[in-house]
């Protein structure tokens, strides 16, 4: 029988400093994936925890990670040429079909940006696919920037709004909560608007209750859960929410079925 | 499906036969209780016990079980690949386990072997195992199992059907692996099917007099889940909780499970031990934020699992066997057949 708790070794290929806290790591790895899924990483002997992808193409793939624990302090101490254990990939993901052909607007908040990264990129690139595109995004300071060199050029196609709760010396950017940036988006057509929302539960909570406020339909908006994972395989039990098993049939959700998944 | 009779004076040297082909496990006095034990050596399974503090689950799903072994010694070929544990899945079986606690399983399964992804330590630990129940003729206090489709004579998920006669046992064999147990024990004298059937109808009418407990269940999937999810007494109900977890361990149906590193010197293992949705580490996020933080949503959780998303995701019945221990263990006398009532009987007040 297959061993889906089996993890395989892949090597880092390279490591790249987002924050103080956050590190890109970029993995050796063949195979299909899509964007918003995740996987299950590990150092035998310390632990394992589940990580999105936030990039990938044929022979690699990237996942941002924040060191807060055990395991994550393990992780950044090793460099370029080390090896990583992984299963995966996990979950659903963002499906770009629903995307396609659409006015969308893609709001991320923090590291909520890096699961939805890749879909992003995509459509920066394509911009043919979709009608209109709109990147907000928010983080809590300056230092907490994420993909900076990305975010820089998404913004060349003018797309791109990026706001920090508070600034510093040196930002002349947006200030102020990302929700507070929702008027300046082009709201024209709003029911036919697409809104995909990625971020920390807060942000979620009171984002979704503002887009629905503006107009936004509940089917046209998107999210993507985060939550505590063990075995992401369904199993465990500890990402289920009423009998929804988060790593399973999520972590991407409509809102018509998100709204309905409550603790 | 036949019936036999094993006479008591035979049962040992039976069972005994068969550690040549089975490990066995059955329930065992402790001190001032009975636990379901592996039946090391010569020890016999207490089949007079009332009831087991634990369920038979940890045999396919042990509260502690190795997944995964490596070495970290680099100097090893392979080091840090982690291999499975060989865990031992050779042929076993269950003796004695209560009806309630094999239906019991057959739910456990429902997580365990799913299309998308089997779990092969719980899949092949059931493969492996032969369920000989043994039908319960005095319910205990707590016992409610017949009103959730389970019941002191349910055949689900077994392989055998004892039932107790003082001078002997009659056995209903149910599967082929219970009729190989029954052979690899020498059990082989058949009697009538009819008249054991019949005998086995008398039984059960006599025991489930006995369960004076009935609860109702009928109106919990027409009831709107936003509404009892919002309902006000879950904060008189999660008030005197003390979130110990007791009710989760106990439950034959409850399968949750964390997994965790331990490195000795330089040998590793990665396990999984029973967790508990009761413990606000249960969704902590290394972040720090808790979707389910507060008590009352813990609380709530497992009710809700149980008597409500359950029901309404699979519709054959709650997550309960109605075994009555979480009633009887519960340090501050929470009573899941009170909480079911109350669910099944609740209006949205507007």
């Amino acid at each position: 029988m297959n061993n889906p708790y089996l993890p395989d070794a892949y090597k880092i290929l390279d490591i790249k400093k987002e924050t103080q806290i956050d590190y890109t790591f970029k993995i050796a790895y063949e195979g299909a994936l899509v964007g918003g899924q995740f996987m299950e990483i590990s150092i035998p002997g310390v632990g394992e925890a589940p990580i999105s992808i936030c990039n990938y193409d044929d022979s690699s793939l990237e996942m941002t990670i924040r060191k807060v624990g055990n395991l994550t302090d393990q992780i950044f101490n090793l460099e370029k040429g080390d090896t990583l254990y992984m299963r995966g990939p996990y979950g659903n993901g963002f499906n770009l079909d629903h995307y396609r052909g659409k006015d969308v607007v893609f709001i991320a908040g923090g590291t909520g940006l890096a699961p939805i990264r890749k879909t992003i990129d995509h459509f920066v690139n394509n911009p043919d696919e979709v009608k209109n595109l709109e990147v907000l995004i928010g983080f809590k300071s300056p230092k907490d920037r994420l993909f900076i060199d990305d975010i820089d050029r998404w913004s060349e196609k003018n797309c791109v709004t990026v706001t920090v709760d508070q600034g510093d010396d040196s930002w002349t950017g947006k200030t102020g909560l990302i929700t507070t940036h929702i008027d300046k988006l082009d709201l024209t057509n709003i029911s036919e608007k697409i809104a995909v929302v990625v971020g920390p539960p807060i942000m979620m909570k009171f984002m979704l209750f503002e887009l629905i406020k503006k107009g936004f339909k509940e089917k046209n908006i998107w999210v993507s859960f985060e939550r505590k994972m063990s075995c992401g395989i369904g199993k465990c039990g500890h990402c289920k929410i009423d009998e929804t098993y988060v790593c399973l049939e999520g972590p991407v959700f409509n809102y018509t079925t998100a709204k309905a998944l409550i603790d | 499906m036949k019936f036999i009779t094993i006479d008591k004076k035979n049962w040992t040297k039976g069972i005994d036969k068969s550690r040549g082909t089975y490990r066995l496990f059955g329930p065992v006095k402790d001190k001032n209780w009975c636990m379901i034990k592996e039946l090391d050596g010569d020890i016999l399974p207490d089949m007079e016990y009332n009831e087991s503090v634990m369920s038979a689950k940890s045999v396919l799903f042990p509260q502690s079980e190795t997944i995964l072994n490596t070495s970290l010694n680099e100097s090893v070929e392979d080091h840090h690949i982690m291999k499975r544990a060989k865990n031992d899945y050779t042929a076993r079986a269950v003796l004695g386990i209560r009806p309630y606690d094999a239906k019991a399983i057959q739910l456990v399964k429902m997580n365990f072997d799913t299309k998308e992804y089997k779990d092969p330590y719980w899949c092949d630990a059931y493969e492996a195992t032969t369920f000989v129940g043994m039908a319960i003729t005095k319910p205990g206090p707590f016992d409610f199992s017949t009103s959730v489709d389970s019941g002191p004579f349910c055949e689900e998920g077994l392989d055998i059907l004892l039932a107790d006669l003082d001078d002997s046992f009659i056995a209903k064999i149910l599967t082929p692996k219970g009729e190989s147990f029954a052979a690899a024990c020498g059990f082989d004298s058949t009697i009538d099917d009819k008249e054991s059937q019949a005998l086995f109808d008398i039984l059960r009418k006599e025991a489930e007099k006995n369960i004076n407990c009935r609860v109702e269940t009928d109106k919990l999937k027409e009831k709107n889940l936003l509404d009892l999810h919002g309902a006000s007494f879950w904060d008189d109900l999660a008030f005197s909780c003390i979130n110990c977890g007791t009710c989760t361990y106990v439950c034959p149906t409850c399968w949750c499970f964390d997994i965790q590193d331990e490195a000795k010197l330089k040998e590793s293992s990665r396990f999984r031990n029973w967790d508990t949705c009761m413990s606000p580490l249960f969704t902590r996020h290394a972040t720090g934020h808790n979707p389910r933080g507060v008590k009352v949503q813990r609380v709530r959780q497992r009710f809700m699992h149980k008597l409500k998303y359950f029901l309404d995701k699979y519709d054959q019945g709650i997550m309960c066997v109605g075994c009555g221990r979480c009633v009887k263990s519960c340090p501050v006398n929470i009573d899941i057949r009170e909480v079911c009532h109350t669910m099944n009987t609740y209006e949205k007040k507007d």
